[in-house]
């Protein structure tokens, strides 16, 4: 009787929690963002995907962006986008892009060492844009796109 | 020098050189190598209006017959593909919104020890539109698809690339001008560089004897296309390319000092220079590569077309298979060279052999090698490769069969 007593508050914490581990990972998305003072409004996901293989953009509004790239761990946010928005790991990207680099085709994106680096970047050039967690901050932010993961 | 004396005198010299100081020095080279990576990896280096990126390579490359394997990084003799350092560095700057510089220098070290510098290509372009660049200056040879960024290791799996296909030319830029196209086309996106000029490759011929070799190229055009699809899971490559070709060998050679109107008794060594091809050659390759969830396949089928005695026409393939594991990638790779490849009387146990022995003639270039990555961190890539290297002559009792062993440190910054 006592082990069925225990039996409903412990399959009811089971589910409870899985339910929730599972609403992380619906919920969870990056975030391609932009400073208050850019032109653009939004970004499609092919727009995006082109800007950070290093293709030249040639719409309206998309001339001449310039790609954040995030070298913090923070949140895994970095690992987390390039799979996201490409399928690759952060070591194929970079390989890429030093393809891009070191044949003259193209650039790789500048890098900035943390968040709060990246914020400060968006907000000092309109043209450029970067990528947060959908769980960081964005309220100074533009928020251009956001990608389940 | 008899060959006999060399072969002795060389056996001399790899007995004192003593396990340990190889080893040591290998080890040595490739912690450098991680270490300056690791350091620099972070620390993106922009000046006013000036990028600048770089690479570089660190450590050993060793083979079980090393007399003339230049090809494989031993000590070498022919067309060295990489060298186990190397550094580079590449800068890039806007003019103004269409128009830019970029350029790239690298300094590696030769067969004799030495570390030189050398200015790989550097080019004005202009944007004309989104979809296309026009481009003057040194530009880079993209005479086959996956090689165009041979010295920089890390954006490649292996230690070097194979050297059955790609020593079939090995000119790395010319002085001309291209136009690159670059958009969406359909369901993936067409790159297309077209491109002209000249070229020059100069590259160590027999390290026994010292002899230079030049390879020179004129009136060429090529055209390369990459086209990638299903997220960049695929990429197919295809090139075409045609050029005068001249091939000379400076050969030190030992003259009576009585000859040059020098006093009786004195010889001097001076470099004769002999032509040992001129002739019209066109060049073609196709390449698939296949990238996705972790399982990756590279390969490229290259021929040149050539009338030339020593050059004469050629052809090569290659694949690999690889597997990224976390920070681990294994990889195998199965290389081919078909026909009469570089020099025909080229073989490694006769390094001092007269240029135009037609006596011996290399037939074919198999090679079989296993190689496993690791990335400590994503800026530096050691790689490990033990490769089976069999040479088959039209001779049959001349086959030549070795082991090339590496283990190199890739890094980017």
């Amino acid at each position: 009787m006592k082990n069925l007593n225990l039996f409903w508050p412990r399959a009811s914490f089971v589910v409870f929690s899985t339910a929730l581990f599972f609403c992380k990972f619906a919920f969870a998305e990056i975030k391609i963002v932009a400073g208050k003072k850019s032109a653009l409004d939004t970004m499609t996901l092919e727009s995006a995907k082109d800007l950070y293989l290093g293709r030249k953009l040639g719409g309206d509004g998309l001339r001449g962006l310039k790609p954040l790239d995030r070298l913090d761990s923070a949140n895994n946010t970095r690992s987390r986008f390039y799979k996201t928005l490409m399928g690759w790991s952060v070591a194929r990207t970079k390989a890429h892009w030093s393809q891009l680099v070191f044949t003259g085709k193209g650039d790789a994106p500048q890098s900035v060492a943390s968040l709060q680096e990246l914020v400060k970047r968006l907000q000092d050039d309109e043209m450029a844009i970067g990528f947060i967690a959908g769980e960081e901050d964005s309220a100074d932010l533009k928020v251009l796109l956001k990608i389940n993961e | 020098m008899t060959h006999s004396k060399q072969c002795r005198n060389f056996k001399r010299n790899r007995v004192t050189k003593g396990f340990f100081t190889q080893y040591f020095f290998t080890l040595i080279l490739v912690t450098q190598g991680f270490l300056f990576g690791a350091s620099l990896s972070h620390a993106e280096t922009g000046l006013d209006g000036i990028l600048l990126r770089g690479f570089g390579s660190a450590g050993a490359i060793s083979t079980t017959e090393p007399i003339g394997l230049g090809d494989y990084g031993g000590r070498g003799t022919q067309l060295n593909l990489t060298t186990p350092l190397r550094l580079g560095l590449n800068a890039s700057s806007k003019i103004n919104e269409k128009l830019g510089v970029r350029g790239q220098f690298s300094a590696s070290s030769s067969n004799s020890g030495q570390f030189t510098p050398q200015f790989d290509w550097g080019f004005v372009g202009w944007d004309a539109f989104s979809w296309l660049q026009i481009r003057g200056g040194r530009i880079i040879a993209p005479i086959w698809v996956n090689s165009q960024q041979i010295d920089v290791g890390y954006s490649y799996i292996w230690y070097r690339p194979p050297v059955e296909v790609y020593s079939l030319n090995t000119i790395r830029s010319l002085n001309g001008a291209s136009a690159l196209f670059q958009g969406n086309l359909g369901p993936g996106f067409l790159t297309m560089d077209l491109y002209g000029g000249e070229g020059t490759h100069s590259f160590s011929q027999n390290a026994a004897n010292g002899s230079q070799t030049t390879v020179k190229t004129r009136d060429g055009w090529g055209v390369a296309t990459s086209y990638s699809m299903l997220d960049e899971s695929l990429v197919l490559g295809a090139t075409y390319s045609q050029a005068h070709v001249e091939a000379f060998v400076d050969i030190p050679t030992e003259i009576a000092g009585a000859a040059l109107g020098q006093e009786a008794g004195v010889s001097l060594v001076v470099p004769v220079r002999k032509r040992v091809d001129t002739t019209f050659g066109s060049f073609y390759s196709f390449s698939l590569n296949y990238e996705q969830e972790g399982f990756l396949f590279f390969s490229e089928y290259a021929r040149r077309q050539l009338n030339g005695l020593n050059y004469p026409d050629s052809q090569g393939v290659y694949a690999t298979l690889g597997y990224r594991i976390e920070e681990f990638t294994p990889h195998v790779t199965m290389a081919q060279n078909f026909g009469i490849t570089g020099n025909a009387n080229y073989h490694p146990k006769f390094p001092s052999a007269a240029v135009f022995d037609p006596a011996i003639q290399l037939n074919k270039i198999q090679s079989i090698g296993l190689g496993l990555n690791f990335m400590p961190v994503d800026s530096v890539v050691i790689k490990g490769a033990a490769s089976k290297v069999q040479m088959a002559y039209t001779d049959t009792t001349q086959n030549f069969n070795f082991w090339v062993f590496s283990l190199v440190s890739d890094f980017v910054f």
